[in-house]
C-alpha cells in the first residue's frame, strides 16, 4: 500500500522490501492505513516539488528516521532524544561519540512533524494526548512539545534514556521537560543560556552569558556521559564541527540562489525538509549532504532554464517562522504570485559567518556561539530587517506564532522597524508553526491574497 | 457592457449587476449550507430583477469567503479588495472602511481611486464580529435586529470583555442575575464589538470620510459606539451589505476593459 509514498520519497524497491516488516510495523503503530498514505501521496504532489531528486531524498530521510524512531526501542539499548530549539553541533558531538547499534539519536517533535504532520496531516492525535497528559490547551503551550509529549505517552514513540533540551529561547522546552523527568522519571540534561541582552547590545554578546551557556555545556556533557555510559571524544567534535560546517555552507548558497532567482525555483515548503535537517541529529551524514548537493544541482539547471513556479517578476517577500507542520500555507501564499525570496531563519546573517571571539570556543566544544537569533529580541529585529536588504524585497510577511513565546514577541516591532526604515509593507499573519487547529486557512488567504494585489499595484506603479 | 459580483459571506450571499458603472439591481438571500448554490440563487434573483439572464453577463468576479466556490465566476477576487472599490463608487470622499461581517471584520485604508492602502482583519476570534452579537441576541432571546434600537435608550451600558465571545458570553449571563436592564446589556455589547475593531483598526489609522459597510452596519447601536470609540462621524451606505458584490461587479467591468 505504501511502495509508492516510499517510491516518491526516493526510497528504492529493493529497499522497500528489505525494510517492509519494520515499515508495516512501525506504520501499524502509527495507525497509518490506505487512506492516510494515499493521502500522503496526494499531499506530496500538491505542495511538494517531488518531481525533483534532491527534494525525495530529504523525504526519504525523514520517512526513515520515522520508522527508526517509532522503533528504536526495541532496536537499541539507549535511546537521547532533543528538539528544536536545541542546537545542532552538541547533539551530533554526543551520537557521533556512542554506537550506531546501541544508541538512538532523534529530534521526536521535528521527526513527527515533518511527516505525520506535513505529509499525512493526521497531528491532530498526538496533540490531543499532549494536551491530556500535563501541557493542557489554551495555555499557550508549545505543540512541538505536545505533539512528542503526546506520542510517548500513546506509546507510539518509546519514551528516552535521557533528553536534551535548550532553554535559551523559550521556557517551553524546560517546562515541558520538567514535565517529562517529574511525572514520567525521564533524566533531563539542559542547554541553559539567558537572552536577556540590554536593547543596544547587538551584535555584541554578553561575555557573562556566552560564560554562562559554555559552563552549562559542559553540565549537559557530563550529564550524557553519566546517562548514557560513554566518552565525549575529540574526534566526534571536529566530525561534527566538519559535517555541520559543509552541510550549513551549501544550504546557505541554496538558499541564496533560490533568493536572488527570477522567477522562484522551488517552493519554499521543499527546502524547508532541508532546513530542518539542520536540527535533525541523523547518523545519515553523507545522505543528507549527497540530497543537498543533487538538489542544489537541480535548482541551479532550473535558474539556468528560467524555470520557476511562480511567474517572473512577481513581487518578492520576505517570510518569518512560516507554518512548518502545513506546506499548504507557504504554497498559498507563492500560488497568490508572491515569490518568497526567503524565510527567516534560513539565511544566516555575515555576522553569524564572521569568526568573532566565541567562535573558536564554540568550535572546540561544539555548541553553536549561541548562535544569533537567540541573542535578543533587538537580535531579531535586526536580522528581519537584513533578511529584508539582502534579498531586496518588495514586502514581508511577519507571522505571528500563537504559542511561540520566541517569535511572538517582535512581530510588531519588526513591522514597525521595516515600514520605517525600508518603506515596505508588512502584512501580519497569525499561525501555529506546529498545529493547524490555530488558525484558519481561509482568512489568511484573503488576507495575503489582498496583500499580493496591494504588492502588485506598488510593483506597477514603481515601475511606470 | 454588463457585469456582476458574487459576494458570499459567512451569512449572506449577494449579486450586484452593474452595467456601464451604473448598478441595474442587487440581491441579498442568507448564505445556508451551500456556497454553489447561494451563488445561483442570488444571482439568479438579481438577473430576474434586471431583467436579464446569465448570458447577459460579460465578466462575474465573485468574492467573499466563499468567492472559490462559485463555479460559474470567470476569477475571484478577495473581499478587501471589492469592499474599497465598491465604497468608492457610492462615496469617493471615502478614506477609511470599516467592515463587520458575520464571519469576520476589517479595516480598510483606501485612496482616491478606490485602490487599498493598507487594511487589518481580525484572525479566526470571533470578537467584534456578527457573530458575537448573533450569540448575545441568543442569551438575551431577542432578535438581532432588535438590538440597535434598544441599545438607543440604554442609561448606564454595561461593560462586557471584548476579547472573547465565550468569556463574554458568561459575563452576560451574571450581570443579567445582577439585574442590569437589557438595554444596558445590549448597549454593553455593542460597546464590546466597537471596542475590539475600534482598536485593531489602529495600525491602519481612521481618516475621514470613515464608511461603514458589512451586515453589523445595520445596527444603530454599533455604528454609535464605532464613533465614540474612534472619535469620528460614520457613514453608511444606503444598503452596506452589497459594497463587496458591488466592488467586483466594477472590478469585473475594469478587467474586461483590460482585456479588450
Amino acid at each position: 500500500m505504501y511502495t509508492e509514498l516510499f517510491k516518491l520519497c526516493s526510497v528504492e524497491p529493493d529497499e522497500i522490501e528489505r525494510e517492509r516488516p519494520r515499515i508495516d510495523k512501525a506504520f501499524k503503530i502509527l495507525g497509518i492505513g490506505e487512506e492516510d498514505v494515499k493521502r500522503g501521496e496526494k499531499r506530496l504532489r500538491q505542495y511538494l516539488d517531488v518531481e525533483l531528486l534532491g527534494v525525495r531524498r530529504f523525504l526519504g530521510i525523514w520517512m526513515r528516521e520515522l520508522v527508526n524512531l517509532v522503533l528504536a526501542r526495541e532496536e537499541h539499548e539507549k535511546i537521547v532524544y532533543s528538539d528544536f530549539p536545541m542546537e545542532l553541533r552538541p547533539l551530533m558531538s554526543m551520537m557521533l561519540s556512542t554506537d550506531e547499534r546501541e544508541v538512538y539519536f532523534a529530534t521526536p517533535g521535528q521527526i513527527i512533524n515533518m511527516t505525520i504532520g506535513q505529509i499525512f496531516d493526521k497531528l491532530t492525535p498526538f496533540l490531543e494526548a499532549g494536551e491530556e497528559s500535563g501541557l493542557p490547551p489554551g495555555a499557550a503551550h508549545c505543540a512541538l512539545y505536545q505533539t512528542r509529549l503526546g506520542a510517548m505517552v500513546n506509546g507510539v514513540i518509546p519514551f528516552p534514556d535521557l533528553s536534551v533540551i535548550a532553554s535559551y529561547h523559550c521556557d517551553q522546552p524546560s517546562e515541558a521537560e520538567e514535565l517529562l523527568h517529574e511525572v514520567y522519571g525521564v533524566p533531563v540534561a539542559h542547554l541553559d543560556s539567558c537572552p536577556d541582552a540590554n536593547w543596544g547590545d547587538w551584535p555584541k554578546f554578553n561575555d557573562h552569558r556566552v560564560r554562562y551557556c559554555a559552563s552549562q555545556a559542559r553540565k549537559l556533557f557530563e550529564t550524557f556521559e553519566k546517562v548514557i555510559g560513554c566518552q565525549m571524544t575529540e574526534e566526534a567534535i571536529h566530525a561534527t564541527n566538519r559535517a555541520n560546517a559543509i552541510y550549513r555552507l551549501k544550504f546557505q548558497q541554496l538558499v541564496e540562489l533560490i533568493g536572488h532567482a527570477d522567477p522562484q525555483p522551488i517552493s519554499q515548503a521543499s527546502l524547508a525538509h532541508a532546513f530542518f535537517l539542520n536540527s535533525m541529529p541523523t547518523r545519515d551524514i553523507e545522505g543528507k549532504q549527497e540530497a543537498l548537493e543533487i538538489l542544489y544541482e537541480e535548482v541551479q539547471q532550473r535558474v539556468d532554464q528560467g524555470k520557476g513556479i511562480v511567474e517572473k517578476g512577481a513581487p518578492g517577500v520576505f517570510c518569518t517562522a512560516t507554518i512548518s507542520v502545513d506546506p499548504s500555507i507557504t504554497r498559498m501564499i507563492e500560488q497568490t504570485g508572491l515569490a518568497i525570496r526567503v524565510q527567516i531563519p534560513f539565511w544566516l546573517g555575515p555576522w553569524v559567518l564572521t569568526k568573532h571571539p566565541y567562535r573558536d570556543w564554540a568550535d572546540r566544544i561544539g555548541v553553536g556561539p549561541c548562535l544569533d537569533i537567540p541573542h535578543s529580541c533587538e537580535a531579531h529585529v535586526a536580522i528581519n530587517l537584513e533578511n529584508c536588504k539582502a534579498f531586496n524585497v518588495d514586502g514581508a510577511i511577519n507571522f505571528y506564532p500563537f504559542s511561540c513565546r520566541e517569535w511572538a514577541a517582535t512581530v510588531m516591532i519588526t513591522k514597525k522597524a521595516i515600514e520605517k526604515e525600508l518603506g515596505i509593507p508588512v502584512l501580519i499573519l497569525e499561525g501555529d508553526c506546529y498545529d493547524t487547529r490555530n488558525y484558519s486557512a481561509g482568512q489568511l488567504r484573503t488576507r495575503v491574497e489582498t496583500f499580493a494585489e496591494l504588492l502588485r499595484a506598488a510593483k506597477a506603479a514603481k515601475a511606470a | 457592457m454588463i457585469t456582476a459580483g458574487v459576494d458570499v459571506g459567512a451569512a449572506t450571499a449577494k449579486t450586484v449587476i452593474v452595467a456601464d458603472g451604473e448598478m441595474l439591481s442587487y440581491a441579498v438571500t442568507p448564505t445556508g449550507d451551500s456556497v454553489a448554490r447561494a451563488a445561483e440563487g442570488v444571482t439568479a434573483a438579481a438577473l430576474e430583477l434586471a431583467g436579464l439572464s446569465i448570458a447577459d453577463l460579460r465578466f462575474i468576479i465573485s468574492t467573499g469567503y466563499g468567492r472559490n466556490g462559485v463555479a460559474f465566476a470567470n476569477r475571484a477576487a478577495s473581499e478587501i479588495i471589492c469592499h474599497a472599490r465598491g465604497v468608492n463608487l457610492l462615496i469617493p470622499a471615502a478614506r477609511t472602511v470599516i467592515d463587520i461581517g458575520g464571519q469576520d471584520s476589517k479595516v480598510i485604508g483606501i485612496r482616491e481611486d478606490g485602490t487599498v492602502s493598507d487594511f487589518v482583519m481580525n484572525d479566526k476570534c470571533a470578537a467584534g464580529t456578527g457573530r458575537f452579537l448573533e450569540v448575545m441576541a441568543g442569551v438575551l432571546g431577542i432578535d438581532i435586529e432588535e438590538m440597535g434600537p434598544i441599545s438607543l435608550t440604554s442609561k448606564e451600558p454595561c461593560h462586557i470583555s471584548s476579547t472573547c465571545t465565550i468569556f463574554a458570553e458568561t459575563e452576560m449571563v451574571s450581570l443579567r442575575a445582577e439585574g442590569r436592564t437589557r438595554e444596558d446589556l445590549v448597549a454593553g455589547i455593542h460597546r464590546a464589538v466597537a471596542s475590539r475593531v475600534a482598536v485593531m483598526g489602529r495600525t491602519v489609522g481612521y481618516r475621514e470620510q470613515v464608511v461603514f459597510t458589512g451586515g453589523v452596519a445595520k445596527n444603530i447601536g454599533v455604528k454609535n459606539s464605532l464613533e465614540d470609540g474612534i472619535g469620528l462621524p460614520i457613514l453608511i451606505p444606503e444598503e452596506p451589505q452589497i459594497m463587496g458584490a458591488l466592488g467586483a461587479a466594477l472590478l469585473a467591468r475594469t478587467e474586461l476593459n483590460v482585456l479588450a
